[in-house]
């Protein structure tokens, strides 16, 4: 189980990982779960969950020297680079996809416990009606709503974080959390 | 429904909670060879620099000293030199030796690490990491010895040189012939690449037993070599157990 971090054993983590394999490796470590959890979430399925995962990830580490801390959380940077590779991911803009491919052959292991893995996942995820049914709705609408709904919903972020993430005001968070769930309702109806 | 049902819908919708185990342990391979090959590529970048500082300050010297007075092309070579270093690196030189090369020639120049290698002479330098003004070095020597290194940079002073583990020379041979059948490093031969090391790489992950449901950890070794071509340089990966190439990074 990994121990949960205080911002200045973060801080000190995310400094150290600009030059050391290790250290980005402690911080992948401790992450990983929670950025797959939110992707699976917003894409409600095992594979692309898989790839933008991986995408965010490599993007993360690509980028990492460029991250400077500005009050903002390490984890709300990675909240955002996931984030948009989600829009990437519904928009089909062709950087998404020549990466991605980049990504895919650096992990063509051809693991076949992998492949089984997936398939109990998928067959996992597919349990949970509630969140398909609600799942489906919310992805009848636009981005911007998506984003907040289930950051705020399932990710359990407050408004101030969504807004870090998000890079918007508070104020702006809210209203379009307010108008998200008006139009999610009447999609429900 | 209301706004409220809406949203006591969407508290208690119960969410998926899945782990991929597979998939978080090869990401995580992926991604650490990435930024290990990366780093490689950056300690590369600094040793062709250097090169060419150290040759641009040679013709300087030769200009100056001419019969014929050639201090213009001296001083114009010189300027071009400083700036390429400056540029690729940042501009550290102008103020202090970059930690990378430091690291470097401290271990080359280090007796404990000639002592380690027997006498043999060092062909390559690489940086692996530096971290709290430690850096961990591997020397190999032109008879394929290899010693890893630890520089103290704050004291310039090697605290800790250990021949270092390698492959066996049936490991080393299945390793190149499992590369040479890779179409992406058959390529790179064919255009006349030159493999010219080859290191044990150590993986560890964690396996999931079908059946009882454990966790096990494992670790395999892998092969990792590098390739070269002219000033570019490839890092291969290979699964020696599983027979192929698992990354080939420019």
């Amino acid at each position: 189980m990994l121990r949960k971090m205080n911002v200045e054993q973060e801080r000190e983590l995310v400094e150290r990982a600009k030059n050391n394999t290790e250290a980005f490796g402690e911080l992948y470590d401790q992450y990983y779960p929670q950025i797959f959890g939110y992707v699976l979430k917003r894409t409600a399925s095992i594979e692309v969950a898989e790839d933008v995962t991986s995408e965010a990830f490599f993007k993360a580490l690509k980028n990492l020297r460029q991250f400077r801390w500005r009050g903002v959380p390490f984890s709300s940077w990675l909240y955002r680079i996931a984030t948009n590779e989600i829009a990437n991911y519904f928009t089909r803009s062709k950087p998404w996809q020549s990466s991605l491919e980049e990504v895919s052959n650096s992990m063509d292991f051809s693991d076949p416990s992998a492949e089984t893995e997936s398939l109990q996942a998928e067959a996992e995820l597919r349990r949970h009606e509630d969140f398909l049914t609600l799942h489906q709705n919310i992805s009848r609408l636009q981005l911007k709503y998506q984003e907040v709904i289930v950051l705020r919903f399932f990710e359990d972020k407050q408004l101030k974080e969504i807004g870090e993430i998000l890079g918007k005001r508070e104020g702006t968070v809210k209203s379009l959390l307010h108008r998200g769930l008006k139009k999610l309702r009447k999609l429900t109806e | 429904m209301n706004e409220e049902e809406l949203i006591k819908k969407l508290r208690s919708a119960e969410l998926p909670k899945i782990e991929l185990q597979s998939h978080r342990r090869q990401l995580r391979i992926a991604l650490l060879n990435a930024d290990y090959s990366e780093r490689q590529r950056e300690v590369t970048k600094l040793d062709l620099t250097k090169s060419k500082v150290r040759g641009g300050i040679e013709k300087m010297m030769k200009g100056l000293v001419s019969p014929q007075p050639v201090w213009k092309t001296a001083l114009v070579t010189t300027l071009a030199v400083v700036l390429a270093f400056g540029l690729a690196i940042g501009l550290p030189p102008l103020i202090g030796q970059s930690p990378e090369l430091l690291a470097g020639e401290i271990a080359q120049n280090s007796p404990d690490v000639m002592a380690a290698l027997g006498g043999d002479e060092v062909e390559t330098v690489r940086i692996l990491n530096i971290e709290d003004n430690m850096a961990t070095v591997i020397v190999e020597g032109s008879m394929g010895g290899i010693v890893n290194a630890v520089v103290d940079l704050y004291t310039k002073v090697v605290t800790q040189a250990v021949v270092g583990p390698q492959l066996t020379d049936e490991e080393k041979e299945k390793a190149l012939d499992i590369a040479a059948a890779d179409p992406t490093v058959e390529e790179l031969l064919d255009r006349g690449a030159v493999i010219d090391l080859v290191l044990p790489m150590y993986v560890t992950f964690s396996k999931v037993d079908q059946e009882t449901g454990e966790i096990e950890e494992v670790t395999e070794t892998w092969a990792q070599m590098w390739m070269n071509l002219g000033n570019r340089q490839w890092g291969v990966q290979v699964d020696l157990i599983r027979g192929k190439v698992v990354t080939v990074t420019d």
